[in-house]
């Protein structure tokens, strides 16, 4: 008549209200307080009570949906369905979607604290997490064979993801190198450029050539290391802030050029807006030091 | 593509009710964690009091706005329950229906809860009653707008025809879900506009 599931949940259930009550009686409730949920009395200290007695209801409430259920039995689900034998639960496939979904969860978070803009990648992080996962939980059922259902949902998605998240590590990783090249000191910067463009130089080379064999999972380890050095360089960049710029003091409006003072950034002109009151706005950029530059 | 159109063995039959039992033990999580933040309020307020420091002013909390949200919910049970039996009977027309007004009911209690905090006239940075009134109604907010995307998306999958008499698992446990968050604004409801 009861389930094995009803009994356990239930059992829980009458232990932690029971557990609630005494708790709330020594702890200073009174009267018929702690039970009657407070209706007659006090129930003693709100939070212990309240977390025992939550638990407890919603324990009798599993056991109560349980026995409804009967316990998802597989006997009694195949009675439901009009079979004889219940089929197996089908394995899903494994993904990796909820590690990207988690660390679109947690983008989010940072982007509140941060900016609107690592907010909204985080909101379109967790957007494509929902379509792929949907997609491969989808394809997990659309036939009876693991291979087929695979090649069934790359032929559908492949030219969508591809694109995408080629645009995404290209977009990713300019904002997080330039973060980290602004971070950086002068030197250093030039010195960081100069050496990861070294390194991608020579590993190309050595691809080229075929004096390099490369194993999948070795090169699959470091593409992961160098994403999450460039991503994490990119977050202390941008919490740590730019280095300090200190662009020439202006001397005169002559050596002015508009035609090569576009590409110098904002906080020259700011800087400058006193010493420029009686010239032209655009009278500093010639007078912009290297840092500038290297940006 | 189908298995018939390319000779692939079909799927097997889903299993009934792992989505349903699984659904339950995430609400009871759900519940629990709301359960939580209300203590917190419960006991800030009993601090309060304990100090002599007046908590909700008289006549900024109206209860009537309150009860309409109440209500709005008692009458989204019914529907949201009217889909579940639709869809054992295989009468999908009426289980549409029944969804499809179980997410407008959810979308009308946004608009409430809107008035209402716009209507108590108060602020996250005023007091700590204040804010922990923003705190649980924002939880609850939270916790509503997953119970309508959960009700929307079985909603479009009944559009399209994944569910019947003998696969009405995620509609059930939609509707299971749903009742929890309706469960969740029984105690806010009594414990913030209530009991004050």
């Amino acid at each position: 008549m009861f389930t094995t599931g009803f009994k356990f949940f239930f059992g829980i259930g009458v232990a932690l209200v029971t557990a609630g009550a005494l708790y709330g009686y020594t702890s200073g409730g009174n009267h018929m307080g702690p039970v009657s949920l407070g209706w007659k009395g006090g129930v003693g200290e709100h939070v212990g009570y309240g977390v025992l007695v939550g638990l407890g209801v919603t324990a009798m409430g599993i056991a109560l949906t349980l026995i409804f259920f009967r316990d998802a039995d597989p006997a009694d689900q195949a009675d439901y369905m009009g079979v004889d034998d219940i089929a197996p639960t089908m394995p899903v496939t494994g993904s990796h979607w909820p590690i990207v979904g988690a660390f679109g969860a947690g983008t989010m978070a940072v982007g509140l604290v941060l900016n609107t803009a690592v907010f909204i990648t985080g909101v379109v992080i967790i957007g494509l997490v929902a379509v792929s996962w949907t997609m491969d939980a989808w394809a997990d059922r659309a036939t009876g064979d693991p291979v087929a259902n695979r090649a069934l949902r790359n032929r559908i998605m492949a030219p969508l993801e591809i694109p995408a998240a080629g645009a995404a590590v290209v977009a990713v990783g300019v904002l997080a190198v330039s973060r980290i090249l602004l971070n950086v000191s002068k030197l250093g910067a030039v010195t960081v450029a100069g050496v990861v463009a070294v390194v991608i130089l020579g590993i190309g080379v050595l691809a080229a050539t075929g004096s390099l064999k490369f194993n999948r999972h070795i090169v699959s380890a470091l593409g992961v290391l160098v994403a999450v050095a460039v991503l994490g360089g990119g977050v202390f960049a941008v919490i740590d802030g730019e280095r300090e710029f200190h662009p020439h003091e202006v001397h005169g409006s002559e050596s002015h050029d508009d035609s090569t003072d576009d590409s110098h950034d904002d906080e020259v002109d700011e800087d400058h807006a006193d010493d420029d009151s009686g010239s032209d706005g655009d009278a500093d950029a010639d007078h912009t030091d290297g840092d500038t530059d290297s940006e | 593509m189908t298995a018939t159109a390319t000779g692939l063995p079909s799927a097997e039959v889903t299993r009934p009710r792992t989505v349903l039992v699984g659904t339950m033990f995430a609400s009871g999580a759900a519940f629990m964690a709301f359960i939580g933040v209300v203590l917190v309020y419960v006991s800030s307020r009993a601090q309060a009091q304990a100090a002599d420091i007046e908590w909700i002013a008289d006549g900024t909390v109206e209860l009537g706005p309150s009860g309409f949200v109440f209500a709005t919910l008692i009458l989204s049970i019914f529907t949201v329950q009217w889909a579940v039996q639709a869809i054992n009977n295989d009468d999908r027309k009426n289980a549409l229906v029944a969804l499809l007004l179980s997410a407008l009911f959810g979308a009308a209690v946004f608009n409430q809860l809107w008035f209402i905090m716009n209507d108590s006239g108060f602020s996250l940075s005023a007091n700590n009653a204040e804010f922990m009134f923003f705190v649980v109604l924002g939880t609850f907010v939270a916790f509503m707008i997953s119970a309508v995307g959960f009700v929307t998306l079985t909603f479009l999958r009944a559009l399209i025809g994944q569910f019947g008499p003998r696969k009405a698992d995620s509609v059930a446990a939609a509707a299971f879900y749903w009742n929890t968050v309706v469960a969740m604004y029984a105690i806010a409801w009594y414990v913030i506009f209530v009991t004050k």
